[in-house]
């Protein structure tokens, strides 16, 4: 990568300025437009001399930004940064498609019990109060590591981070006990269509949880090496979206499997 | 150590044994000839690992055609077995056999064909129609590409290897179950058909971010063109349809593989559950291979007629109500389900109305044509047997839209007249009609014109001549998959019928092929020189043929639809001046992955659990060391880009 390539790239992920023509760009602090959040500029990464990026030093992969973007306009000198988030937004849809359809599936067999236990014999609120409340709390530590970040903290991301992780781990913990719990007392998820459909939607959640617990732990290992860069940067953005999501799904399953359950 | 691989699974009948010999001969014939012209350092560096949307559409392309041979021979195959297969004679293949057969035609000519040289089209035409020099995601399209050919390659593993699903392309439990298809059939179709679906919500995504953030100065959606809008149609689609029929074979896994109880016919399972989930991606997947063939259309006949296209607008706001009405359609597959009359009537009435925008386009070519100075060059042949075909096959849809007539015919082969109807009169041909089109853009020489003809007359005969009687069989109580039938039914006429216009057909892809070759030793004479072969109208006409690497040298900036023809009128807004260009570097890591997949897929499927985490492992290191490093480009000086540009031009004959 050049060195100038990597010198833009702060400002190439400036995105989302309102119009504003003969606005000076300098006196208003660019911010990144992430879909309903928007976040101010990382503070160390902002040193950078506005002047470097104007004129016509266009990227047409990694685009400088428009100093007065038109958004009437479809700009081809969309930077990366905006085209990652949109990408990612897109992917979580999916994913989120993914989660309805096995929603789906849960509603359809929940009554499908054939002679087994229904929710309302196995779910027990407090366990499921609790890992709510722990994902909550990770969500807002996975928060407070991107303000820490938008403050060139690298100490703080990290050590938020951590704590993450650490409920993350222990929501996890949380569910694989509460499932072999299940499959000890013969409850497994080959015993009914609804203990099927359970496992899996849980499951799934629970599965994608790990995956973000071992992206936390890459993310942890650049900001180690790497230091806190436009590039581990955006990954953190990334993957802080990628928590809330999981932790919005979460929300669902809680209360139309565990608090719908046991009603 | 090897799960439920034997040397059993070498074991097949005759008829397989030729293919599987005759596939592995070319295979090494390939391998002997890329070692001959010692091309493989070539192939790596300029093919296997780029990420260069041009290579890897024609590689998509490649790839659906080397797949078009395999599912055509599962076709003649079963055409030839209904033939002779009548009373006494059983005809060369065996109950089984056959149905592994249909169910691997099908699968091969959906998932591996028509999703293949749609992808294989958005790859070639989008970045060059909207002016980008490439797509939001590079590696990720690479990825994409990889994902499909894997599920491509595990499919033609299965020849070789055991044996394909017997159930039919989308494996209706509870036949799909483990209780009835206890052999590893299904499970191949499980994973080959998940390996390339994930491939296509990737590609879904690519392309959508694409086109809603690459477009060139100037191009609003509304002054897009129509074959981009299609395919941003098609690609909501996909990343609304294509998630579902990932969660549903993963359900359909864990059935088979965990002994869960989704779709199994015992323990409270619903196997019409899946039927449901199933068509909920299938239905939106027709019109997913449909709309990019809409959008061929709409480009090629107003370029064939001198005119702009007809009604603009409304063709965009077809293509919208399309995209929205095929998610509540899908209950019409399976009226028969015995849901209430309400039910049914809801989804025939929704049905129906698809009729409407679909017959908008239909009016909008027509009127496109009207008075205007219309060539009959050979993609225009192709648009009018499109019509012809399509107009046929929407009025036996209309037919099996109501719920009362569908009954009757459900499953007959009425049905597989009528589908074959739309996708290989309106899917196929509208990608042939495309494909004659685009080629002197991608190759730089044009297709030979009269070889091409001479195809096409045999694909238009010969497809009237298979599927015609398939309406009249089916009307007479045949049924699909049909492997045996009694002399005194009477249809073994018609059933000959069909197998000569499957020949005609098979001359017809033949002389395609022939068609191709000659065009290419024919270069030199008709080489496009000009860049603009067809008197075209939209940007991807205003630059080389074959367009250089960065595609366009200055990004157009455009203020109306058809600006070349604009252009060509001396109103062009002002353009901007040459510009660095950031190119992304090739990259091996899309290639590892979709080869760790043809072994995860196989693995899975025979149940050999420690290889399959290998694989699994190794593709997520693969991704970790791609996504951690910084992103590689490759830097083009303006004033180098601009040198490039004019000796380009100067070797043009329009500037």
């Amino acid at each position: 990568m050049s060195k100038r390539l990597r010198d833009c790239s702060p400002l190439n992920w400036a995105t989302g300025c309102a119009k504003a023509p003969g606005l000076d760009r300098s006196k208003v602090a660019p911010y990144y437009n992430i879909g309903a959040l928007s976040i101010v500029q990382p503070r160390e990464l902002s040193r950078v001399p506005v002047a470097q990026f104007s004129g016509e030093q266009s990227l047409m992969i990694h685009h400088t930004a428009d100093p007065n973007p038109d958004l009437g306009f479809p700009d081809p000198h969309q930077d990366s940064f905006s085209k990652n988030v949109l990408g990612f937004w897109i992917y979580l849809m999916t994913d989120c498609l993914i989660f309805a359809t096995l929603f789906v599936t849960y509603a359809v067999l929940h009554g499908s019990t054939f002679g087994g236990p229904s929710s309302k014999d196995l779910f027990e609120l407090p366990t499921a109060f609790a890992e709510t409340m722990i994902l909550l709390c990770s969500t807002l530590t996975s928060g407070l590591a991107m303000l820490a970040a938008v403050k060139s903290k690298t100490k703080q991301i990290l050590i938020w981070l951590t704590l993450t992780f650490l409920l993350g781990a222990s929501f996890i913990f949380i569910e694989l006990s509460e499932f072999s719990h299940f499959i000890r007392e013969g409850h497994g998820p080959q015993k009914s269509a609804f203990l099927s459909s359970f496992f899996t939607l849980v499951g799934t959640h629970g599965l994608h949880v790990s995956v973000g617990l071992f992206w936390m732990l890459v993310i942890t290992f650049q900001l180690l090496i790497a230091g806190l860069t436009p590039a581990t940067f955006r990954r953190l953005v990334i993957f802080s979206m990628f928590w809330h999501f999981l932790d919005l799904v979460w929300i669902f399953i809680f209360t139309f499997v565990y608090l719908l359950g046991v009603a | 150590m090897f799960g439920k691989l034997t040397l059993e699974a070498l074991n097949h009948e005759m008829s397989q044994n030729l293919a599987v010999i005759s596939m592995v001969l070319g295979g090494i014939a390939m391998i002997a000839l890329i070692t001959y012209l010692k091309r493989w350092k070539w192939l790596w560096k300029e093919w296997l690992t780029t990420v260069d949307p041009k290579r890897i559409g024609i590689m998509y392309i490649i790839v659906s055609l080397i797949m078009f041979m395999k599912g055509f021979a599962d076709a003649l195959m079963m055409r030839l077995q209904q033939a002779l297969s009548v009373g006494a004679s059983h005809g060369f293949i065996n109950a089984n056999h056959f149905q592994e057969v249909v169910s691997a035609h099908g699968t091969t000519m959906i998932f591996f064909v028509a999703m293949g040289v749609m992808f294989g089209l958005l790859n070639l035409i989008i970045p060059l129609q909207i002016g980008a020099r490439d797509v939001a995601f590079p590696f990720l399209n690479a990825l994409g590409f990889w994902l499909f050919t894997a599920g491509g390659m595990l499919t033609l593993v299965s020849l070789v290897v055991g044996s394909f699903s017997a159930t039919g392309w989308l494996a209706y439990p509870p036949l799909s179950e483990l209780e009835y298809s206890p052999n590893e059939g299904v499970d191949y179709w499980i994973w080959l058909v998940q390996i390339a679906g994930v491939g296509s919500t990737m590609s879904g995504i690519n392309f959508f971010v694409t086109i809603l953030k690459m477009r060139c100065y100037g191009m609003s959606l509304m002054k897009m063109p129509i074959f981009t809008w299609s395919a941003l149609c098609a690609m909501v689609l996909v990343i609304f349809a294509f998630p579902i029929l990932t969660a549903t074979l993963a359900l359909l896994a864990l059935d088979r593989y965990m002994g869960m109880h989704f779709f199994t016919a015992s323990h409270g399972g619903n196997p019409m559950m899946y039927i449901n989930l199933i068509w909920a991606w299938g239905h939106p997947e027709v019109y997913i291979l449909m709309l990019p063939a809409f959008g061929t259309f709409s480009e090629v006949v107003p370029t064939f007629s001198e005119k702009r296209l007809f009604g603009y607008t409304s063709m965009v706001w077809a293509l919208i109500v399309i995209t929205v009405l095929s998610f509540v359609v899908w209950l019409h597959h399976f009226f028969t389900m015995g849901a209430s009359p309400n039910v049914n009537a809801f989804f025939a009435i929704m049905t129906m109305l698809i009729a409407i925008p679909t017959g908008v386009k239909i009016f909008n070519w027509l009127f496109t044509k009207f008075r205007g100075k219309v060539h009959f060059d050979t993609p225009m042949l192709w648009f009018f047997a499109f019509v012809l075909n399509f107009t046929i096959g929407g009025m036996t849809g209309i037919l099996l839209s109501a719920p009362p007539v569908d009954f009757q015919v459900h499953n007959s082969l009425f049905l597989i007249a009528h589908f074959h109807g739309m996708v290989i009169g309106g899917v196929l041909f509208g990608f042939f009609c495309a494909f004659t089109y685009w080629f002197p853009k991608f190759t730089g020489f044009m297709l030979n014109e009269r070889l091409n003809r001479y195809a096409f007359w045999c694909w238009f005969g010969g497809f009237l001549l298979a599927f015609m009687p398939l309406y009249m069989l089916g009307f007479m109580g045949a049924t699909r998959r049909l492997d045996h039938y009694d002399a005194s039914t009477g249809w073994q006429p018609l059933f000959i019928v069909v197998g000569v216009g499957a020949i005609i057909i098979m001359i017809g892809a033949s002389l395609q092929v022939i068609g191709l070759f000659t065009s290419f030793l024919d270069r030199k004479n008709n080489r496009d020189g000009t860049g603009d072969p067809w008197n075209g109208r939209t940007l991807e006409w205003s630059i080389p043929s074959p367009p250089p690497f960065y595609n366009f040298a200055i990004v157009p900036t455009v203020d109306q639809l058809d600006p070349l023809w604009a252009k060509k009128r001396g109103k062009e807004p002002p353009q901007k001046d040459y510009e660095d260009i950031y190119m992304p570097k090739n990259t091996p890591v899309g290639f590892l992955i979709g080869m760790l997949c043809i072994v995860f897929g196989f693995a899975m499927t025979w149940h050999i659990f420690w290889l399959a985490l290998i694989c699994i492992v190794a593709i997520i290191a693969c991704l970790i060391a791609r996504l951690s490093g910084e992103d590689e480009h490759d830097i083009f000086k303006a004033a180098e880009i601009k040198a490039m540009d004019e000796a380009l031009r100067k070797g043009h004959k329009r500037v």
